[in-house]
């Protein structure tokens, strides 16, 4: 008797909600295009969990994902409107803007840059110190972190042996190249996981600390429409909060998506890059000035850019404190 | 509804109602003191861990604040710091025998630091550590470094990429006698001591877990629940919320399961770190409800019992008064020889021994009236049929004398002789009417359907040629059959048609209708005639055997007509009646039961 009344109670109360919402058009949904940096693969699982957990639906945002590719210029698809955001290195997005783009960071989802130099175990190469006089590989992007890392401590840059880079692990096997710059989170682990033991050499071990995979957008959309940067930025964080929390639901998820659909491929990805995106500090996506501005400096230091850029411009963390609330 | 089932509801009701409010009673109070006693119980736990957690975090910061204060640590440091880049022999020998001498002992020890380090304050190098691994790598970005030049800090939890785990560093000031910063001294803690810390002794319980989360909302400790969950979990539960907003208190809300639990939580302003004891509600509640799953079947049972016991006794109760009530109907209907068997000795008992004695009087009326009846039927009819001898005696012997001696006797005495004779005559046909009138309570009846249209025109047809002389205007209906003596019904019709013919004698047309009435259980006959009528005043004498309204002059007829009517419906258990007015015709009215008839609608 308690229970139907209580339905009855229920049913009354949900009237004016079905009836409200039956009356009231659906809110038109916003059309977003995001310019992945690469082909579909875990690296983006944050934002498959976000739509297939409709995330982005709450949000009344209707998304879609664009790979990336060698061809494909990211900076250039936000600003010309293709996209709407974009994922791509921060010192890229510095050069760009530098360059006159008109684009800005919103929040980092690799906080950790998952550039490592490689050596073989028992090579006795084990610090930047030892890799004097050896044989070196870097690919175009690892160049100036491998050159600011030998500097900072002192050494000589030139006393490598600089060799050209080789995608594929055979030169490292057969020892042309005794070091070799390579991404933790890539073919590395599979590399590993296939029993080559390897040192691991990091960049942030040496004071070298760069931010990697940022979200970036058009000042344009910054200005014209905060609240939709808001609501896409709320979701994907979303969505890589539960890719954290749920690693083997978002690898499952992932699948759906990448190109390569080798369930063990990804999981090791995604094993890889989850340190990258939640550290212990800070909230996910969280950036810090002194990070940014360091970055700056070695870029100017190294010249990978002719002159200072405004900073301010750079990234806005106004999203993310909208988001999570200020901190510190 | 039914007696049985009203007293069967009132014993069920009677007993569960009770029943029902000590257990809800039982089952509110069990649940408030289930509430305390888990919020007290989760309270303690919570401080008992927090305790437990700050002691610990407290011995490791002595532990390494007593290695700073070490005049030989802070000798070698003084030389690990100030030797450059490159090892000197000095500097591998202060390496050396920092670690041998004194990390060693506290690194396998167990219980304490996994790594202890010394870090160059200009630039965060680390100059010595006990994991040869991580030596000449930089922290200069590490809060635990920069903070660690001025002051013991702790900072808790945070994933190391070169390490690649989770871990909480310690770090603490190397200083001279004069106060100058040397080096900064620091020690890796593994956080899985701290979720030992949080997680021992909850043995006894199934959900019962102690986590603690950092002002990102991350789990920095495992789950007990859901492992894979240190660094990798952010909690924004109502607990978490609270704790990190800096309050403490106690709460029912839903965990980072969406399993509804009872928390408890604090915030450590010191480590900034939110501690949460939490236990499913469903756990903590389950004694109660328990507590109240026995309760319902214990109320199911006592229902059924009660159920059972109620209809017994309600039958026990209401079975003599069902006895009782089909004896009386019984009675009603005219049984009289039957005894209602109801034994027991209460009230009921004693009503019914007083029916059965009224019964028995009854009855005992009933057979000593039928006695006296026939008696008095007897009497009449051997009173008549005596009577008809000696009668025929002196009308025979006055026809003998009026032949034989008729002509010996004057004129005078031959009226006489008549006189005898026509009155002779008339006390004989008033003996056979008084004859057939006392037969009818004797005679037995034969039962059938009975025409009862036909019957009435035989009887009509039999007046008419009695009297024929005269004019006759008759009205029949079709008449409803009944169930009766077709012989008997006849003469009641015979009676009423001649009784009309007399009393319309001044009449020049006599107009008689006849027509029938179906009722709900009987069906009323009635014979209407358009003669002198009679004043109801006297309709009480119509029936009544030799009683007459109207003088012997006026109107032919014995007076026996009507009784016998009366009699023979009666015989039938109908009824009969009469209306009329002084000379505005008379009705006669008569019904009879239609029990077993079917009556085709006029």
């Amino acid at each position: 008797m308690r229970k139907n009344i209580g339905i009855a109670v229920l049913f009354l109360c949900l009237l004016p909600i079905v009836s409200c919402s039956s009356q009231k058009a659906p809110e038109p949904f916003d059309k977003v295009t995001v310019q992945l940096k690469w082909r579909h693969q875990a690296q983006f699982a944050g934002l498959y969990v976000a739509q297939e957990k409709g995330y982005f639906a709450e949000e009344k945002i209707d998304i879609e994902f664009n790979e990336g590719g060698p061809n494909i210029d990211n900076v250039g698809e936000v600003t010309s409107g293709n996209a709407q955001f974009g994922i791509t290195a921060p010192d890229h997005i510095i050069k760009e803007r530098l360059a006159g783009k008109e684009i800005c960071a919103i929040a980092v989802v690799f906080r950790r840059n998952p550039l490592v130099f490689i050596s073989k175990e028992g090579s006795g190469i084990e610090r930047p110190a030892d890799f004097l006089n050896h044989t070196v590989a870097t690919s175009k992007d690892s160049r100036v972190q491998l050159q600011a890392m030998m500097e900072k401590l002192g050494l000589d840059f030139n006393q490598l042996k600089h060799v050209p880079y080789d995608s594929t692990y055979k030169s490292f096997l057969n020892g042309d190249i005794e070091i070799q710059s390579r991404y933790i989170t890539t073919s590395l682990q599979q590399f590993m996981s296939a029993g080559n033991k390897v040192n691991i050499i990091l960049p942030s071990d040496y004071g070298i600390h760069l931010y990697a995979d940022t979200l970036f957008t058009s000042d344009k959309l910054v200005k014209n429409d905060p609240d939709l940067v808001l609501r896409f930025l709320r979701a994907t964080l979303n969505g890589w909060r539960y890719a954290v929390e749920n690693p083997e639901e978002a690898v499952e998820i992932t699948l759906k998506f990448a190109r390569k659909k080798d369930r063990e491929v990804q999981a090791k990805m995604h094993e890889a890059q989850l340190p990258l995106i939640h550290t212990g500090e800070d909230q996910i996506g969280w950036m810090k000035p002194e990070i940014w501005d360091g970055m700056h400096k070695l870029l100017l230091e190294y010249k990978v850019i002719s002159q200072p850029v405004d900073m301010e411009k750079v990234y806005t963390t106004r999203f993310l404190e909208e988001i999570y609330g200020k901190l510190m | 509804m039914k007696l049985t089932a009203k007293l069967t509801l009132l014993f069920v009701l009677l007993t569960t109602l009770p029943l029902c409010l000590v257990g809800y009673l039982a089952f509110v109070n069990g649940q408030r003191t289930i509430h305390q006693n888990t919020d007290n119980l989760l309270v303690s736990t919570n401080n008992l861990k927090k305790a437990s957690f700050i002691d610990w975090i407290d011995n490791k910061k002595n532990q390494l604040s007593i290695f700073a204060k070490r005049p030989l640590i802070i000798d070698y440091s003084r030389i690990l710091t100030s030797s450059g880049n490159e090892e000197t022999t000095e500097s591998k020998i202060a390496s050396r025998k920092v670690i041998d001498e004194h990390f060693k002992i506290s690194i396998e020890g167990g219980g304490g630091f996994f790594e202890l380090m010394i870090l160059r304050p200009s630039d965060g190098m680390i100059v010595v550590s006990t994991d040869e691994r991580h030596k000449l790598k930089y922290r200069e970005d590490q809060p635990f470094f920069k903070y660690g030049k001025k002051r013991t800090y702790v900072q808790n939890a945070y994933y190391s990429l070169s390490m690649e785990q989770a871990l909480l560093t310690v770090s603490t000031p190397i200083r001279d006698e004069k106060g100058n910063l040397i080096a900064v001294l620091a020690g890796n803690l593994d956080l899985a001591e701290i979720t030992e810390i949080m997680l021992q002794d909850s043995g006894e319980t199934r959900t019962k877990e102690t986590y603690l989360v950092n002002k990102f909302n991350f789990m920095i400790t495992e789950s007990r629940l859901m492992p894979g969950s240190l660094l990798k979990r952010a909690i924004y539960t109502e607990g978490a919320k609270n704790a990190l907003g800096g309050k403490s208190g106690v709460g029912n809300y839903e965990d980072y399961r969406g399993m509804l639990v009872f928390g408890a939580y604090s915030w450590l302003p010191e480590y900034e770190l939110a501690i949460l004891t939490e236990m499913d509600a469903e756990e903590a509640l389950e004694p109660v409800l328990a507590f109240r799953n026995r309760m319902l079947i214990i109320m199911f049972l006592v229902i059924l019992v009660v159920t059972v016991i109620g209809i017994v006794v309600s039958r026990t109760i209401t079975e003599p008064i069902r006895k009782l009530m089909i004896g009386i109907e019984e009675f009603g209907r005219g049984t009289l020889d039957q005894k209602i068997d109801v034994s027991s000795v209460d009230e009921i008992g004693q009503l019914a021994d007083s029916f059965n004695q009224m019964a028995e009087e009854r009855k005992r009326v009933e057979e000593e009236l039928q006695k006296i009846n026939k008696e008095l039927e007897g009497f009449s009819y051997s009173v008549s049929h005596d009577l008809r001898a000696p009668l025929r005696a002196v009308s025979g012997f006055s026809s003998v004398m009026m032949e034989d001696y008729g002509d010996q006797i004057d004129d005078e005495g031959k009226r006489y002789l008549g006189l005898i004779v026509k009155n002779t005559a008339k006390m004989g046909n008033l003996i056979d009417d008084l004859l057939k009138f006392s037969r009818m309570g004797r005679t037995d009846m034969t039962l059938t359907i009975v025409d009862m249209k036909k019957v009435a025109m035989y009887a009509y047809n039999e007046m008419k040629s009695v009297y024929e002389d005269r004019e006759i205007e008759i009205s029949m209906n079709s008449l409803s059959n009944v169930r009766g003596d077709s012989k008997l019904l006849k003469q009641v019709f015979l009676n009423l048609i001649s009784n009309a013919m007399k009393y319309t004698a001044g009449e020049q047309v006599v107009k008689i209708e006849i027509g029938s009435k179906v009722n709900q259980d009987h069906v009323t006959y009635f014979v209407k005639d358009n003669g002198v009528g009679f004043d109801m005043k006297y309709v009480h004498k119509l029936f009544g055997v030799f009683q007459r309204l109207h003088s012997e002059k006026d109107f032919e007829g014995t007076g026996v007509g009507l009784a016998l009517v009366q009699k023979i419906i009666h015989r039938h258990g109908g009824n009969v009646w009469a209306e009329g007015k002084v000379n505005e015709g008379a009705t006669f009215f008569f019904s009879l039961p239609n029990k077993g008839v079917r009556h085709e609608r006029e």
